[in-house]
């Protein structure tokens, strides 16, 4: 490399380093702001409903006696419920079988085009999970979920052990305290621990339109 | 402290001086190479936060392009995300990174955009675990800067999302819902390793850099070393070739290098002179060549032969034929250059023009010729004078003494014509040796031609007719008016003699200034003011052969016994030995002119006293001693002296002379008459005892001997005269008298007479 001329422009003058410096902290005012607000909107979770306290009878997905059953309730064009499904992947990895997992996707009556599409094709690759149509969000409603994503956990004998979502922020992969209690709970790890949470917040997209379901029932706790 | 110890000092801090130096260029460059390679790696940052900002938008709308809420949908915040928040990550910094590259806050602005870049797309993505890794590359990417801080803010980015996102969402970073918290931590950790392995590999960057900066620099200070000694060795180069080449050029010897076939490649001035060509375009378009012309000169391939047999010729010696027809004698010495089989590639020599130096050598030998000629004329004259003096004189005493018969009168009268004409050879070969004695006096030519002109019609006969042509302003010279008339009389018989059936004579005077060309063409002339006097004909002229043997003596081109060769060289010799020159210019065919320079004086001229002699000798009866060491010359002047009436004291040499005065008292000698060269004392030391004993004593010197022997020292000065032999019974009574008559004290040089 030849030794040339100074390429670097010297600051100029001071008002101009001034400026710069007053430029730089608006911008990264702005930026604070912003990635606040995606922080915040990744953080948000999504409504749920009533929850049921035993396995609801006449579900479209069968019931394993032998195992906890996990039903994921899902709105299968939700791009933020790409991350529950991943998640739910590593959840059965890790549980060694000790767990029945089915998905139940929203189908609205009368449209085309819902199922066998986008997430629904990749949860009926995961060996084990059963997949069915939940034609406009009946079965969510009787599990109580109101956002993509929600799963509900229930034990040998079709009582509920935990609800809520698998993933620790809206879109979002990774370690997250829901999947951890399933986990435990599925492998008999929990006890009768009772600080240990049974309900988490779930990220997702609605699964119902806003005038489909109007009332939205509030979180509450599970007995 | 010794000298060997101080000088060791002073180079030792001269050292230490020449390494900071370069320790400071180093720190200099290596600067200078990072600030450009920050000021090159924001240029890529800012390129690439723009690539960046597109794919974030691009992997937006591929993978989340839509939120749900049932049956309905809108545009996904993450779009919205990549589109405006990207932008607001990636454009400023990219305008900074474009427009002050290179800047610490430039670096900065970037640095923190990239990091903000990696978790806008970790977002967009999902949170992908493989979207991580662009954390990992950004780390990477951002070390091409190898500056630490910039590394450190870039990390600090990261803890601040980590640390702002667990200020006001604490459940996603450190979890309270959180089963294993240390996830965070494992992530912090392979983040400072990352950090922490770049940092030291900045750091050796860096050090490498300085290293690459020291040898540059080293590199550059032994190349500009290296370029300083080129160029003084450059230099000096040009300055031997310079040298050398003006030694070729201006060698005043010619030198040359030819083809093997003898075409000439290369030549000097000197070489072009000797050729006969102005230039070397001239030289080149004349194709010149070596031993063209004539013919006598041995040809290339004779050359080759030579050249094969003895390897070089030296100093041979040949003519050369110059484009306008001249011939120039050359010396010349070849040598051939060959190459590994021994072929011969050029040759190369030099070749001198040696044509003046033969005609010098020429002259040379002709002067030579004629010194001997004179040396030998000298030698004899004395002694042959000597002889024709008691011829003649015995001749005039028979002839003037009463009771010869006619037919012996007339035979005596013919051994005193033969007599006189050998003393006239005699006076001729002195003067074209130029060893006769002159006697010269100012004057005007004009004066001696005009004086000359009814004698030289009669020289030349009816048959040719003489014009003759004389300056009015002719300035003054000082000549022998007796030599230049006999130069005028041999010049004009050589015309008449080659008008053999009649023609136009001119005889020409004028003023003349020979200037230094004219002398450079003739070095025999000096340069100066002159008398010319031309002789002109119209007759058969000479071819240039006889033009250069024409003042040889004894060279004629006369018949045996018309005449004796002596005449052109006796004219040559006169004009030569009067401080001039001589030229001719002929034309076969068309006739020819003799030009005889004669330097100017600025003394007053002369009136010319003719002497009339009377019918009878001049007698006396003063006492004359009479000094003679030739017995034979002795008694003749005693009894002539003695029948002309003067009294006659005789001695054989100075010292008896001197012996006789200082007996009888130099009061009573009115005359001394005495030969120069004698045995014992000769006459100029016996003239000067003469002077000591008798102050006034008038002095007649009589001498057989030449120039040489007589014009040494002060022999002709006041109140002395000279008689040269052979002198006839009237000349010596004429003489005699007049001395006799003349002041004692009267100046020589305005009255004395020779012959």
């Amino acid at each position: 490399m030849a030794l040339g001329p100074n390429t670097a422009a010297p600051f100029a003058a001071r008002p101009k380093v001034i400026a710069n410096a007053v430029v730089s902290v608006i911008w990264l005012t702005l930026l604070f702001f912003g990635f606040r607000s995606v922080w915040k909107y990744e953080a948000t979770a999504g409504a749920t409903g009533p929850a049921p306290t035993q396995w609801p009878a006449g579900a479209p997905v069968s019931f394993d006696p032998a195992r906890s059953n996990l039903v994921m309730l899902a709105h299968p064009k939700c791009p933020c419920t790409r991350a529950s499904v991943a998640e739910l992947t590593r959840l059965l990895t890790q549980a060694h079988g000790a767990l029945t997992a089915s998905v139940l996707f929203y189908t609205p009556t009368g449209e085309a085009g819902w199922e066998n599409e986008g997430l629904w094709k990749t949860v009926a690759a995961i060996p084990g999970v059963q997949v069915a149509a939940d034609p406009d969000g009946i079965w969510a409603q009787r599990f109580g979920a109101e956002t993509s994503g929600q799963v509900v956990l229930f034990d040998r004998r079709g009582q509920i052990l935990f609800r809520g979502g698998i993933t620790g922020a809206r879109g979002h992969e990774g370690d997250n305290a829901g999947e951890n209690i399933v986990l435990a709970l599925a492998l008999g790890q929990a006890g009768s621990d009772a600080s240990t949470p049974r309900e988490t917040p779930v990220f997702g997209c609605e699964i119902f339109s806003p005038e489909a379901h109007p009332e939205k029932p509030s979180l509450t706790s599970l007995p | 402290m010794t000298a060997p110890v101080t000088s060791l000092l002073a180079n030792t801090a001269a050292s230490v001086a020449q390494n900071d130096t370069l320790e400071a260029n180093a720190q200099a460059w290596y600067q200078q190479a990072l600030r450009e390679l920050q000021a090159g790696t924001d240029r890529f940052f800012a390129k690439l936060l723009l690539g960046q900002w597109i794919a974030a938008i691009f992997l937006a709308q591929f993978l989340s392009p839509l939120t749900w809420a049932g049956r309905t949908s809108s545009v996904h915040p993450h779009v919205w995300i990549a589109l405006f928040l990207g932008g607001l990550v990636a454009v400023f910094p990219a305008l900074s990174g474009f427009r002050y590259p290179g800047q610490t806050l430039t670096r900065h602005t970037l640095a923190i955009a990239q990091m903000l870049m990696s978790a806008l797309l970790i977002h967009v993505t999902g949170g992908r675990i493989e979207t991580h890794f662009h954390v990992f590359g950004s780390l990477a990417f951002i070390a091409f800067y190898r500056d630490i801080r910039v590394l450190l803010t870039a990390t600090f980015v990261v803890a601040a999302d980590h640390f702002l996102r667990g200020i006001f969402w604490p459940q996603s970073v450190f979890g309270v819902l959180t089963a294993s918290p240390w996830r965070t931590v494992e992530h912090a950790f392979w983040v400072l390793f990352e950090v922490s392995f770049l940092i030291m590999a900045i750091k050796r960057s860096l050090e490498e850099m300085l290293q690459v900066a020291r040898r540059q620099i080293t590199l550059e200070d032994l190349n500009e070393a290296m370029e300083e000694k080129v160029r003084a060795r450059t230099e000096q180069l040009r300055q031997t070739e310079e040298r050398y080449r003006t030694l070729f050029e201006d060698a005043p010897l010619g030198i040359f290098q030819a083809s093997p076939t003898g075409e000439i490649l290369v030549a000097n001035g000197a070489m072009l002179e000797v050729m006969g060509f102005s230039s070397h375009e001239e030289m080149r378009a004349a194709g010149a060549r070596l031993h063209g012309v004539p013919a006598s000169n041995p040809t290339v391939e004779e050359l080759l032969q030579r050249l094969k047999v003895k390897g070089q010729l030296s100093s041979q010696e040949v003519a050369w034929q110059r484009p306008d027809g001249s011939t120039v004698r050359v010396q010349e010495s070849f040598k051939a250059l060959r190459d590994c089989a021994g072929e011969i590639l050029s040759f190369e020599g030099t070749a001198e023009d040696i044509t003046q130096r033969r005609e010098l050598e020429e002259r040379y030998l002709q002067s030579q010729k004629v010194q001997a000629i004179g040396q030998l004329a000298g030698g004899v004259a004395h002694d042959f004078n000597n002889i024709l003096t008691a011829i003649i004189g015995y001749s005039d005493l028979l002839i003037d003494k009463g009771g010869l018969e006619s037919v012996p009168r007339a035979q005596v009268h013919e051994i005193k014509r033969a007599s006189e004409r050998a003393a006239s050879l005699t006076q001729q070969l002195l003067a074209f040796s130029r060893k006769q004695t002159l006697l010269p006096r100012v004057l005007r030519l004009n004066t001696v031609v005009s004086e000359m002109d009814q004698m030289l019609r009669r020289l030349v006969g009816e048959h040719i007719q003489i014009q003759t042509k004389l300056a009015s302003d002719i300035a003054a010279v000082k000549v022998d008016p007796g030599q230049v008339q006999q130069v005028v009389m041999n010049l004009v018989v050589n015309a008449r003699d080659a008008m053999p059936d009649g023609g136009k004579l001119t005889i020409e005077t004028a003023n003349a200034t020979l200037d230094e060309e004219y002398c450079r063409l003739h070095p025999e002339a000096v340069p100066g003011t002159y008398v010319s006097l031309a002789v002109s004909d119209n007759g058969v002229g000479m071819t240039p052969e006889v033009r250069a043997r024409l003042f040889e003596p004894f060279f004629t081109t006369k018949a045996v016994g018309a005449g004796t060769g002596l005449g052109l060289a006796t004219c040559h010799g006169i004009v030569k030995q009067s401080g001039g020159t001589i030229s001719v210019y002929s034309e076969l065919g068309v006739g020819t002119t003799f030009r005889a320079y004669f330097p100017t004086t600025r003394e007053s001229v002369e009136e010319l006293v003719a002497t009339e002699r009377s019918a009878s000798l001049s007698s006396g009866s003063e006492t004359v001693l009479l000094v003679e060491d030739e017995p034979m010359v002795r008694e003749l002047g005693v009894l002539a002296l003695s029948s002309l009436g003067y009294r006659v004291i005789e001695a054989a040499n100075g010292v008896e002379a001197l012996n006789r005065l200082e007996k009888m008292g130099a009061d009573s000698i009115s005359l001394l008459v005495t030969d120069v060269v004698m045995p014992e004392m000769g006459g100029r030391e016996l003239a000067r005892h003469a002077r000591r004993l008798h102050p006034g004593m008038r002095i007649l010197f009589s001498s057989g001997y030449t120039y040489d022997a007589i014009e040494r020292g002060d022999l002709l000065e006041h109140g002395t005269y000279f008689l040269a032999k052979p002198y006839t019974m009237a000349l010596l009574a004429d003489k005699i008298r007049e001395v006799l008559e003349s002041p004692s004290t009267v100046p020589v040089n305005g009255a004395a007479t020779a012959n």
